[in-house]
Order: structure tokens, then sequence, then C-alpha cells
């Protein structure tokens, strides 16, 4: 018995030496671990950071790509139990706010980073401000912003620095623009013009004009939704007061998701199962050609489009800017698009900060920046001034989003932003399919989200 | 009696990896769930104790209650109808024919799939304009591009049918094995005395099929009346509402809006219901048995 003892206790001394030995070997060399959307440019970032900064710096740093859906929810966890796992976070704008409060994120203006005299990086010089400031700065006012009034914000607090650029433009195909009689040179300029089009192009069961991930999950239906909102002249609320009403249910919101269902309802221009539809089924139906035309992500779809193991169509899809509203006052065509943009910060709990700071210095560099520009595979587009137009020459879709900059909107990034926007999607989403008058949805949504600011600790006082 | 403590000593340490691993993976995470039901808690921010406050306005609001009748609709129909097509195939299996086995076997494999992957093989059959079961509703003579996910009826009659495709083969197995426990020589002067079908199900069948299906409907009741991964992949709870069962509401406020005490209490209201339920059904087909 007393050998038995023995021998169990000598195994357990000899297991804890072997996992203390293998932790100190590993955590002697520095390593930094960021947690990472799965966007084309991740991998590509990885081998850069492996060929590049691991050798000059000696840290080594592993990139942890995790789907969109799940992204935000380990994120979550990794904050609410104070972890210091990760040291880097990459964050869609819509979240920035959440992580913010919850103090997931380091202070990027302060003498540590930003504002030290070694520091490589000045966010005001390095960076345009149209998209980055709404990624990288909180709080922030998405109307100021809209109206080119950066300067309201230049001594706005920094949490993130620009990771990934990216809007929605429409992209088409030009083979079944020719069979339905359509120059395939000249893509619609406005809503009516993009309806009459999918008509001309509508040919079930396998041609359809349009294709929407009308789906009411994630942010689906929303992002579809929100350019033809704009350019009717629609609002989601009003960032000052926090107010739903007259704004998410106003005339113009309620006519542009009249003409948006009825492109479903009516017009029959839009496949079947369309409310049903994520990302996926819509990307699929443009490179298969089951649909004639899409918005879309332009890296996204920018990087399949023209490789032959994903698309049916290659060399056969165009784009351009989104279709407009003509501003009955001005005669001007209104008309913006849905921003795509996500910052990366430094985890506030993180043991490796200064290294982090590092890696994020390195990466927003100009030779880092330009490395993945010119990585096809990357489907990348720099927040670098100097390198703005770069992209452009580079590629259709990347140019398709330098022409958007100037009409590119968001919505919320405030913290109670995810339960806005399930409401948001799911009443846009039964009025889409027929279930509900677009008044009746907007009218709902109104008061439900009304709720919602009025309970919020973070609505602006007075 | 030192060599037996010395021996109980030394098993006790064997169990402790297990039961340090069940603490930590199960127990633990059970009473904290309970703990922070009573907290209005968003993951990440300012825990405020609300004590019954989270279980009060979700019993206060449409969403529950609407939740729970979708879960009961689909446990209700789900079962139901798995129990009597379970029974059918166990019977028409219940043959010496050569290949039966085989089958059988066939007939059980959706049962050993995962629900997930179940869920995205029938998403796409079920497709408006390539889906086979549209197809084949066309080569019938009907409509070609029904479109199952948007038309609040056939979203959940979807989900059923998936369910049923999955599990019936469960139910099949257990009623199997019922009609296998059947002794050949009772058999025999049945099928010589030429009863009714009624009578020898009455008299013969049931009799042996009768645990192993309470067995069937208890388990069967319990899966569906948590079920989540074929509504997840099929609809996500929509359209509008129409098929958000209680684990879908559990999920939406737990990762979708983080609201995590929220989540907890309505975990803790499904169990209680659950259990609740199970309970009357355990009494009603045990006195049905006697």
């Amino acid at each position: 018995m007393g050998k038995k003892w023995l021998s169990f206790l000598v195994m357990g001394i000899l297991v804890e030496a072997g996992l203390l030995g293998y932790t100190a070997a590993i955590s002697s060399a520095k390593t930094i671990r960021i947690l990472a959307l799965a966007w084309p440019q991740a991998p590509v970032e990885q081998e850069l950071a492996d060929k590049y900064f691991t050798p000059k710096t000696g840290i080594k740093v592993i990139i942890e790509a995790q789907p969109y859906t799940y992204n935000e929810q380990k994120a979550r966890q990794e904050v609410a139990a104070g972890s210091s796992y990760y040291d880097i976070y990459h964050y869609d704008s819509q979240w920035g706010g959440n992580y913010i409060v919850s103090g997931a994120l380091e202070r990027l203006d302060t003498k540590e980073y930003l504002l030290s005299p070694d520091s490589t990086v000045d966010f005001d010089r390095d960076f345009f401000p149209e998209l980055t400031y709404r990624s990288g700065k909180y709080p922030t006012i998405g109307a100021e912003l809209d109206k080119g009034n950066f300067q309201a914000f230049k001594d706005t607090a920094i949490y993130g620095l620009p990771w990934s650029q990216n809007c929605e433009v429409l992209f088409y195909n030009k083979t079944r623009f020719k069979e339905a009689g359509l120059d395939p040179e000249s893509p619609p300029d406005t809503w009516e013009e993009f309806r009459e089009y999918a008509i001309k192009l509508t040919n079930p069961p396998d041609r359809y004009g349009v294709g929407f991930s009308a789906s009411p999950a994630a942010d689906y239906i929303s992002m579809e939704f929100f350019p033809m909102m704009w350019s009717w002249g629609g609002a989601l609320w009003n960032p000052y007061d926090w107010t739903a009403e007259g704004y998410v249910n106003s005339p113009e919101t309620i006519a542009a998701l009249e003409f948006f269902s009825n492109l479903y309802l009516k017009d029959k221009v839009v496949p079947p199962d369309t409310p049903n539809w994520d990302m996926d089924p819509k990307l699929s139906a443009l490179l298969t050609g089951l649909v004639a035309m899409a918005p879309e992500w332009t890296p996204l779809l920018g990087a399949l489009m023209d490789d032959p193991k994903a698309s049916q169509h290659v060399g056969q899809i165009g784009m351009s800017v989104m279709p407009g509203k003509k501003d009955p006052a001005t005669g001007e065509i209104r008309r913006f698009h849905m921003y795509g943009c996500q910052g990366t910060g430094i985890n506030a709990r993180s043991k490796n900060k200064k290294e982090a700071w590092q890696y994020l210095q390195w990466l927003v560099s100009y030779d880092t920046q330009k490395a993945l520009t010119d990585n096809a595979a990357a489907a990348f587009v720099s927040g670098r001034r100097d390198l703005r137009y770069y992209a452009a020459g580079l590629n259709r879709w990347d140019k398709a989003f330098i022409d958007a900059i100037p009409t590119i909107r968001d919505f919320w990034n405030i913290p109670p932003y995810a339960e806005l926007l399930f409401i948001q999607n799911r009443e846009t989403n039964l009025a889409f399919m027929g279930a509900k008058s677009a008044a009746e949805a907007m009218n709902y949504a109104a008061k439900l989200q009304q709720a919602i600011y009025d309970a919020s600790p973070y609505k602006p006082k007075g | 009696m030192k060599g037996k403590v010395g021996e109980r000593g030394f098993r006790l340490i064997l169990y402790l990896p297990t039961l340090i691993f069940l603490i930590l993976m199960s127990i633990f995470p059970l009473i904290f769930s309970i703990y922070i039901s009573f907290f209005d808690y968003t993951l990440g921010q300012h825990m405020s104790f609300v004590g019954f406050g989270n279980y009060g306005s979700l019993l206060a609001g449409p969403p529950f209650w609407s939740a729970l009748k979708i879960t009961l609709q689909i446990a209700a129909l789900a079962v139901t109808i798995e129990i009597f097509l379970g029974i059918f195939i166990a019977f028409l299996f219940n043959t010496q024919t050569r290949g039966v086995n085989i089958c059988r076997m066939i007939i059980f494999i959706p049962m050993m799939l995962s629900p997930l992957v179940v869920g995205f093989l029938w998403k796409h059959m079920f497709d408006a304009i390539f889906g086979i079961i549209n197809y084949f509703f066309g080569l019938l003579g009907g409509p070609e591009t029904i479109s199952w996910f948007t038309n609040v009826r056939l979203a959940l009659l979807a989900i059923v049918i998936v369910d049923l495709w999955e599990w019936t083969p469960f139910v099949a197995l257990l009623a199997t094995a019922g009609l296998q426990a059947i002794p050949p020589n009772v058999m025999e002067t049945v099928r010589l005395e030429r009863t009714s079908l009624w009578l020898r199900f009455r008299v013969l069948y049931l009799p042996y099929l009768r645990f192993p299906l309470l067995v069937a409907v208890l388990i069967r009741s319990i899966d569906t009346l948590k079920i989540f991964d074929q509504v997840y992949v099929l609809t996500g709870g929509s359209p509008g509402e129409s098929t958000v069962t209680l684990s879908m509401y559990v999920y939406r406020l737990g990762f979708n809006f983080f609201y995590t005490g929220k989540a907890a209490a309505l975990s803790w209201l499904m169990a209680l219901i659950s259990v609740g339920l199970i309970t009357i059904l355990i009494r009603v087909l045990s006195q049905k048995s006697a």
C-alpha cells in the first residue's frame, strides 16, 4: 500500500514539473494573442507578422480568427472574466461602445501610446477621418461625422486604430444585363432605375433581378435597407437626444421600406427565400448568376468574383456606387453606402501592452499597410491617408469603395445597440415579407426602441 | 483497519480528478447560474441585485409566453407523430426477411448525426428554388416554389419534419426492443388463433411496448422541450418570432444581448417547466399502464 502511494506521488510531481517547465518555456519568448475577425486579411496579416514583425522584435504573434457571429461573444466573455489571454481585440464598429463601457479597451491617446515621443503613429495625421473616427474614437455622433465635422471630435478619446475598411457597393452581372437588353456599362443610377432593371432581369425560377440578405439575423436585412432609407431622407434616430419617434418611423423611412418590400411582394424580383437569406446564399446567387444585382461588401465579393474556383462568371461582374434617390428640394441624387469598418485595440487587462502597442504601430505603418494592400488575397484597403487612393489603382472593387467614402454612413455604436438592431431587423423583415405594413412595422419599432433608449443609463441627460 | 482506510483513501484519490471536473464543469456553473439569475447583469458590466426581478419581468413579457407556446406546439406535434410512426416502423421491420437488418441500420442513421448537420442538410433540401423537397412536390403536381421559411405555419412544420426525420428511428429502436421481447411461442399461438389485428395489438403487443414507449415519450419530450440546433440553423427564430423556442430565447438574451442574468433566470424557468411537465407525464402514463 505504501509503495502505491509513493509511486502515485512521484508520478504527480513529474507531471507537475513537466507542465511547469513547458509553461516557462513557451512564456519566455514574448507572445501576443489577437482575437481577430475571420476576414481574408487575417491569414495574410499572420504571414506578414511571422515574416517581418517577429524576426525584428522577437515577439511571437498568434492571430486567432473567429467567425463574426461568435467573435463578439468570445470577446465579451473574456472581458467579463477579466482575462488577459488576448492582448489585442478586433471589433466591429457597433460593438465599440460596449467594449469601451465594459473597460475592454485601453485608451490610446495617452503618454504610453499615441502621445509618447516614441510613437510612430499620429492618429489625425496618418488616417483619413471619414471612416477611422467612427471605429477609433468614442463617443462620437454619427450625424456630425456625416457632415464632415471632424473638428468636433478632435479631442475625443481614442480606443482603436483602423483595422479593416470597406463598405457595400452594388455588384451586377454584365452578361445578365446584355441578355436582358441592358447596357452592361450602365448600372442603375437611381432606385427607380434599379427597380426597372430588376424587373427586366427577372425570369423565374432561375433568373432574378436582385439578391438581398434579408434575414433578420445578425445585421443582415438592416445593412441592405439602411442605404435605401438614407437616400429617401429617412433616419434611424436622433443621436443628440436618443429619440426614435419621428425618425425611424418618419414618412421618408416608411416610404423607403415600402419600396424595399415591394421588390419582394409585388415586383417579385428577388428569389422567394430571400427573407431567410444571410450572406452566403446571396454571394452564391450572384456568383452563379441566379441574381443579376446585389449590394455586397467590397472586399468579400471582390476577392471571390474573379476566382474561377468560386465564381461562374469570372470577369463578368461589374460594380458601381449604390443607386440613389433624387432629392425633391435640390434635384441632386442622394446616395449612401453602408459602413463596414473595424477597429483594433489593446485589451485593457493585457499583460503585454507594450508589445501589443509595438505590434499595432507595425500593423498600421506604411510598409505593412501597403504589403496588405498588394496581396489580393487580403482583400484589404488601408485607412492611411497616404494610401487612400493606392488600392483604387489596383483593382475595381477598391476603386468603388474609395469613390463611396464621402457617402458612407453607419448606425448605432452605443451600448444597447444589439437590442435596437434586433428590433430593427425583425420589424424590417416582417414588413419585407408582408406580415406587417411598413408603417405598422416602423411605428412598433419606434415604440420599442424608445423604451430601450429611455432605460439606458448612457442616454444623454437633458 | 488501517489497510481498509488506506484502500478507501486511495480509491478516493482516483475519483478526485473526475469529481473536480464535475464540480468545476457542472455543479459550480449550476449554482452560479442560480446566483446570477437574481442579478441585473449585462456581461462585462456592473451587477445589481434584483431578487426575483428577472423572473418577474420574463413572466410578465409576451415573448416568454410566445416562446413557451411554440415550444409546446413543436413538442406535442413531434412526439405524438414520432410515437405512431416509430411503432409502425418497428412493426414493418419486425420480420426475419433477408436484408431487414441492413434496412434497420439505414433507418437508424439519422439519429446518429449531429443535429446541426441535420439542420444544414434540411435547410438545403427545403430551399425554395433548388431544394429537393419542392422538386418532388412539383413532380406530384404541387407548387414548385414553396417558400418554407417565410411562411409562419410552414416554418414550424419544417422544424417538426426535421425532428421527425432525425428522431423517429430512436422511437422505432425502442419499440423494436419491446417487440423482440415477446416470446416466440406466444407469437406462434396468436398467429394460429387468427385474431383480429387490433385485438392482437392490444392484448399481445401493447403490454410489451408499454415500457419502451413510456421511455420514448419521456426522453423525446425532454429533448423537444429544449430544441435548439435545428431551429437555429433552419429559421433562426423567424419569420418574425414564429419559431422562437424557449432555448432560442435564452440564446438571444444571453448571447445576442448579453443579458446574462435574465438568460440564467429563463434557463431555470425552462428547467422548472420541463420538470413539471415530465412529472405530470410520468404520472399520467404510469396510471394508464396500471
